[in-house]
C-alpha cells in the first residue's frame, strides 16, 4: 500500500480548510490583531518539524539496530523534510517577529536552540554526501542524527528552561477556543503532508540506495601514464 | 521595557506579513511536494522495469505456441 498520495492529498485539504478558517472566519488575535494569525501556519509547522525529525531518530536506532538500506532511507527523507520545515519555521517566526517584538531576529533561546536544530539537520544531510562507503555512512549518519536529535527537547522546552520573548506553549490553556480548532486542523494537516512528502522522499532515496548497492565494483584505476616529464 | 525595543509591546503592521508568510509556505511546501513527487515517480518507474525486466534469476519464458 502507498500511503503517501492520500496523506498528501488529505494534508493539503485540511491545511486549506484550517487556513481559510484562521484567515477570514476565527478572530483577530485580543493583541496583535490580524497578525496574529500566522499562529495557523507557524505553530502547526512546528509541531510537524519535531516530530518528523522525531521520526528520523527513530529510524537512526532502527538502521544502528538492523543495518537495513529502508531505516536507512527513512534517516536521510525524515531529516529532509525536518530541516524544510525547521527553516521555514525560522522564515515564518521572524516575519512574525518583526511586528511583534520590532526585530527580524533576536537571541532569544527559542529562536536560537531552533537555529542550530537546522544547522545539525543540515550537517547530518551533507555527511551523507560526503561520505561514499554506504556501510560507513549508515553508520556516521545514523550516530550524527542522534546526537542532532538532542537539540529537539531543549527546542521544545527552551521557553520553560529560560526568560524568553516566545509566546507559552500553544494549547487550549493558552489559546482562546475560537481559535484551537482551526489551530488543530493546521496541525493535523501539515502533519499529514508532512509524513506524506517524506514517505514519497524514503520512497526514492531507498531506490537511489538499492541501486548504489546493486552497482558492480568497479576495478582499480591503472597507475597514470608517466609521460617522462613533458 | 520601553514600547519600541525588542518586545516592547507595541504592534506595527499586519495583514502584509501574513500574506507574505502564507504566500511562502505554501509555495515552498508545494514546491518540494512536486519535487518529492516527481523523484518518486521516477523510482517506481525504475523498480517496475527491473521487476518486469528479464535476468539471470528470471529468464524470460520460451514461447510454447
Amino acid at each position: 500500500m502507498k500511503w503517501e498520495l492520500p496523506l498528501i492529498g488529505l494534508g493539503a485539504i485540511l491545511l486549506t480548510i484550517a487556513h481559510v478558517w484562521g484567515l477570514f472566519i476565527a478572530p483577530p488575535e485580543a493583541m496583535m490583531g490580524d497578525v496574529g494569525r500566522i499562529l495557523y501556519v507557524h505553530v502547526p509547522t512546528a509541531w510537524a518539524a519535531l516530530v518528523i525529525l522525531t521520526v528520523s531518530f527513530i529510524a537512526a536506532i532502527g538502521a544502528l539496530w538492523t543495518s537495513s538500506y529502508s531505516w536507512d532511507a527513512a534517516v536521510e527523507a525524515f531529516a529532509e523534510v525536518g530541516v524544510i520545515l525547521t527553516a521555514l519555521l525560522l522564515f515564518q517566526g521572524s516575519l512574525w517577529a518583526k511586528p511583534t517584538w520590532g526585530v527580524f531576529w533576536t537571541w532569544d533561546p527559542r529562536l536560537t536552540t531552533s537555529a542550530v536544530l537546522v544547522v545539525l539537520f543540515l550537517g547530518v544531510l551533507v555527511l551523507r554526501r560526503i561520505v561514499d562507503n554506504p556501510e560507513k555512512r549508515m553508520t556516521v549518519s545514523a550516530v550524527a542524527t542522534i546526537i542532532a536529535y538532542v537539540d529537539v527537547p531543549i527546542v521544545y522546552f527552551a521557553i520553560k528552561w529560560w526568560r524568553t520573548l516566545h509566546q507559552p506553549f500553544s494549547s487550549p490553556d493558552t489559546v482562546d477556543s475560537a481559535m484551537v480548532s482551526p489551530l488543530r486542523v493546521a496541525a493535523f494537516g501539515m502533519l499529514f503532508l508532512a509524513i506524506g512528502i517524506a514517505i514519497a522522499r524514503w520512497r526514492s532515496i531507498r531506490a537511489r540506495l538499492h541501486a548504489e548497492s546493486d552497482a558492480p565494483e568497479l576495478p582499480d584505476l591503472p597507475a597514470p601514464l608517466d609521460l617522462g616529464g613533458i | 521595557m520601553e514600547p519600541g525595543a525588542v518586545g516592547g509591546g507595541m504592534i506595527y503592521g499586519g495583514w502584509e506579513y501574513v500574506w507574505v508568510v502564507y504566500g511562502v509556505s505554501w509555495a515552498v511546501l508545494g514546491f518540494y511536494t512536486v519535487i518529492a513527487l516527481v523523484f518518486r515517480g521516477r523510482a517506481l518507474a525504475a523498480e517496475s522495469s527491473l521487476v518486469s525486466s528479464p535476468s539471470a534469476e528470471n529468464p524470460p519464458q520460451e514461447s510454447t505456441s
